[in-house]
């Protein structure tokens, strides 16, 4: 999934299906199939800098420089030379000075998978090397830091992070924390606290807060997933996983189930975009069972819960997370003076409390 | 959640916290009564649900005399 920059009710979906991708321009209202011929997308990108340039990669590369109205095969250059791979991870450098540079993985059937690199918007590709690290498995994901522009990791059978647009790499993970070296989901946090965290065997969750130097195990484990933090923020962190949609406000220490459908059902893929002050974040799901259940009436002597099922459809879910603006005035001073004895009163308000509209394609 | 915090040589220490719930107005009130002649400050916090981000305001201080 890939949501627009500019307009955060343009959604661009993939299904891993054959020969197109889906595009949503209403916020997940309605969806156009888009005709891609001759291939079979698995990760869908946005450029940063131009929100017309849409990345398809999957089975080969393509490109639209028209919002995803039409699609160009860039080929294939990339030794060993084997239309039979595919993408795995796809990652666009936030400098806007790189424009055009992106890191990729890109897996061949029965060989390791490889870190490729573009510096033309995915016109040629170059193989990365990553030594002289200790050995590179499977990179799995890519993370590109906005505040500290040059840096990227990767998460592979460990933690690789560079500093000089992915020239150069070192391993980061801790080698104390075996749990660490894996094919993890990497996120990363700008304010108010930078953070880096890893998802690590068993949805343990590690994090650093000096750039990958330490690294700490949050308190909470709650499945495995895809983890992002919204807006970069380090307080808004949501975790996609099989058992549903979880979020977290103090880095992974404690984790809470989305309200709705999404927190009861298979999530595979988030997306989220800003608008008038609030947040739009998009659920991928394959679709489920939601169980809720309840105790019947008080009074009886044994509570008798009651459990109802719903079937939810595969799709894509959109919710709107407020930004509230609170207040609060202290009542019974004089001049910013309370006399001994007496009662101070806080009184406030917070506004708009929600504006939840779960929405379903 | 209020907090309450009192100003203790140089420093503020927090002296109590109040956990609120918020109606579908989005209004919220609490008393306190100080119990020292000291500064004191509160402050009230907004957690993160499922469909809100959190949110904070500013401290307000106030003297007891």
């Amino acid at each position: 999934m890939a949501v627009s920059l500019t307009d955060p009710l343009c959604v661009y979906a993939t299904f891993g299906g054959p020969l197109g991708i889906y595009r949503s321009l209403d916020g997940t209202s309605h969806w156009t199939f888009v005709p891609i011929p001759g291939a079979q997308v698995s990760r869908l990108l946005v450029d940063p800098f131009d929100p017309q340039r849409v990345y398809a990669a999957g089975s080969g590369f393509y490109t639209s420089t028209d919002g995803g109205d039409h699609w160009t095969g860039a080929g294939w250059n990339l030794p060993p030379s084997s239309p039979s791979g595919s993408f795995v991870d796809l990652a666009a450098d936030p400098d806007p000075d790189h424009a055009g540079h992106l890191l990729a993985c890109f897996g061949t059937a029965g060989m390791p998978r490889l870190l490729c690199s573009t510096t033309d918007y995915g016109a040629s590709w170059q193989a990365v090397d990553v030594s002289p690290g200790p050995g590179l498995h499977n990179p799995h994901c890519i993370a590109f830091d906005r505040a500290n522009l040059g840096t990227v990791y990767f998460a592979t059978n460990g933690v690789y992070k560079s500093t000089d647009y992915g020239a150069t790499w070192q391993r980061k993970d801790d080698e104390k924390q075996p749990g660490m070296a894996t094919e993890g989901e990497i996120a990363i946090a700008t304010d108010p606290k930078p953070m880096v965290t890893v998802e690590g065997q068993s949805g343990h969750l590690y994090r650093s807060d000096d750039g990958g130097a330490t690294w700490q195990e949050a308190k909470s484990t709650e499945y495995g997933g895809v983890d992002v933090f919204i807006d970069g923020d380090s307080t808004r962190l949501y975790r996609a996983t099989s058992q549903g949609l979880f979020f977290s406000s103090d880095a992974g220490d404690s984790w809470e189930r989305a309200a709705g459908v999404v927190g009861q059902v298979q999530t595979t893929a988030l997306g989220y975009a800003d608008m008038d002050g609030h947040t739009i974040l998009y659920a991928a799901t394959n679709g489920g069972e939601a169980k809720t259940s309840g105790s019947a009436a008080a009074g009886t002597r044994r509570a008798a819960h009651a459990t109802t099922t719903r079937l939810v459809g595969a799709g894509i879910y959109r919710n709107v997370v407020v930004t509230p603006k609170m207040t609060l005035k202290l009542s019974g001073l004089s001049r910013g003076i309370l006399r001994l004895g007496k009662r101070v009163t806080a009184k406030g308000v917070v506004t708009p409390t929600s504006l939840a509209v779960p929405r379903s394609c | 959640m209020l907090t309450v915090q009192r100003k203790h040589d140089g420093h503020w220490l927090k002296v109590a916290s109040f956990r609120r719930t918020i109606g579908t107005s989005g209004a919220y009130s609490r008393t306190y009564r100080p119990t020292k002649r000291r500064s004191y400050r509160m402050r009230a916090t907004f957690a993160m649900t499922a469909t809100n981000t959190s949110a904070r305001t500013t401290w307000r201080t106030f003297k007891v005399r």
